[in-house]
């Protein structure tokens, strides 16, 4: 462990380190707890990252794995680890909100998502319930009960959305790795956006179960966190299949390869989807692949097959699978959803039933021909958004879903992991987005570490947070 | 083309959707751009004889 790190510090580590830590005696629990809730006593009523603390119950749970830990029991890399949860996933401490007005109070009152019991199975202490988009969708509503999550490298920015307090929660240190949901590139964008690792796992790998939907079969459970290496360690502990979701599948504990010499990697920047693009992002981008080959990956370019039409397919399917969920809630209560919300669903009311089959048709179309490209390369890298986070005066959904390039891999289900790739000149930060071949995670996440294992840009933390750490 | 301006309050009368004027305004202006990205799916050609998943 770095010793010049005060305790507040100690919310700089990784979870690998802050785990050899626990382990080596360092530090404890309880003091990662408390730390992590002293950085959110400090920054949170300025950056909206939680809607929900559960102060008694984390520290509860800290002294207890503490307490197992001193008497041997060990239960692998989460034991003692905080984590932040996105408040669209059930857990038992209270009630779920999807950061609505409309959702019924008492879902999720039947207690802990599967992929909760899972950690803290592992040992992980959840310290509360982070901010989203409400449900998952449309745009940060300042007329809504709720905070908006700001940028922590700039408040007058965007965190990035959906899942808005994960990413704003990691970068600035008030849990070490959290939970989010990603249906058109809900992780990835904040993950970007806030300068941290976040990854949409393969469909299917993590049972959803407990989960506000937005589209279901678009929909993912995913961490975030500031390494692929931490990614990978909560993935493990939240895979495999549960019978509370039909689509959930068996899945071995994976091992990340520590190389990825011989590793393909097909580079697509997509400028022609980027017309808008940030001055600087195709310097930045080039670099970062530059240090993928440099980790020894051979690199080739290649042009996405069908990426405009799955992205299509992800826009109106989700539309059309959100509009199943809430349309009683629409016709009942369509004033009580934000603006941005409901405007998003209503285009789900018309999309016909053909039209929602096409969608399915197109989808196994653009499959087969990601097969084909997989054939030839193990990965594809492109960068994650078109720019950086959106300043929040001028947000539009369309715009952020303009800017996303993460849309068309919820169409297939392929794993896609967002890494930090450097900074805009004024200072905010980008990423670079890698995918791989379906329950090819490990492979994503061995690109992400061998990157990450060559550059620091997930280790910066935003000056906002770095004088708390140091004062 | 079907007219927006009766397709769009038709189809959000069946769906017992109430909107407010404005708010059914954007939609019909948006309406166009959504039939033009569906129709642009319909004419993917390889799709022709894919089974839906």
């Amino acid at each position: 462990m770095r010793s010049d790190l005060g305790r507040e510090g100690l919310m700089q580590l990784t979870i690998a380190e802050a785990a050899a830590a626990l382990r080596s005696g360092e530090t404890t629990s309880v003091e990662l707890v408390r730390s992590a809730f002293a950085v959110a006593d400090a920054h949170d009523t300025e950056l909206g990252v939680y809607l929900s603390r559960f102060d008694d119950t984390a520290l509860a749970a800290a002294a207890q794995a503490d307490a197992e830990l001193a008497e041997g029991l060990d239960r692998g890399p989460l034991h003692g680890i905080p984590l932040g949860i996105k408040d669209s996933i059930a857990t038992e401490e209270g009630e779920t909100t999807a950061q609505s007005v409309v959702l019924d109070r008492t879902w999720g009152s039947t207690g802990d998502a599967p992929v909760v019991a899972r950690l803290r199975a592992a040992g992980a202490v959840v310290t509360g319930k982070t901010a989203m988009m409400e449900f998952a969708i449309g745009a940060p509503d300042a007329d809504q009960p709720f905070p908006i999550t700001r940028n922590p490298w700039n408040t007058a920015h965007y965190s990035g959305g959906s899942s808005s307090g994960a990413g704003c929660g990691v970068s600035t240190g008030m849990f070490l790795g959290g939970l989010g949901t990603d249906t058109a590139g809900s992780i990835r964008f904040p993950a970007a956006a806030c300068g941290v690792t976040g990854l949409k796992p393969t469909f299917g790998l993590v049972p959803k179960s407990g989960c506000v939907p937005l589209g279901y079969s678009y929909d993912h459970i995913g961490p975030l966190a500031r390494t692929a290496q931490d990614c990978a360690t909560i993935l493990n502990a939240v895979s495999g299949h549960d019978a509370s979701d039909p689509t959930s599948v068996d899945s071995a504990r994976f091992t990340v390869p520590d190389s990825i010499t011989g590793l393909r990697i097909g580079v697509d920047p997509l400028l022609d989807e980027s017309p808008h693009a940030h001055s600087e992002l195709g310097s930045l981008f080039e670099l970062a692949v530059h240090e993928l080959q440099a980790a020894g990956a051979s690199v080739v370019p290649v042009e996405l097959p069908c990426y405009a039409e799955l992205k299509s397919v992800t826009r109106l399917g989700l539309a059309a699978e959100a509009y199943a969920y809430h349309r009683n809630d629409l016709q009942d209560r369509w004033s009580d959803y934000g603006a941005g919300t409901r405007m998003a669903v209503v285009r789900g009311a018309l999309i016909s039933a053909g039209d929602f089959v096409q969608l399915q048709r197109v989808r196994r179309v653009g499959q087969r021909k990601l097969a084909d490209l997989f054939g030839d390369v193990d990965l594809v890298v492109t960068p994650t958004m078109t720019g950086p986070a959106p300043e929040l005066r001028s947000l539009r959904t369309d715009g952020m879903a303009d800017a996303a390039l993460t849309a068309c891999w919820n169409a297939v289900g392929n794993p896609a992991m967002s890494v930090p790739m450097g900074f805009t000149s004024d200072g905010l930060p980008l990423g670079m987005h890698i995918a791989g071949k379906p329950f090819d995670d490990a492979a994503v996440i061995a690109a992400g570490q061998a990157y990450q294992r060559r550059t620091d840009w997930h280790r910066r933390v935003p000056e906002l947070v770095r004088d708390h750490f140091t004062a | 083309s079907a007219d927006p301006t009766v397709v769009v309050p038709a189809l959000l009368a069946a769906a017992g959707l109430s909107p407010s004027p404005q708010e059914q305004a954007q939609i019909i202006a948006e309406y166009p751009g959504l039939q033009r990205e569906i129709a642009a799916l319909h004419a993917v050609s390889e799709a022709r004889y894919e089974q839906p998943a």
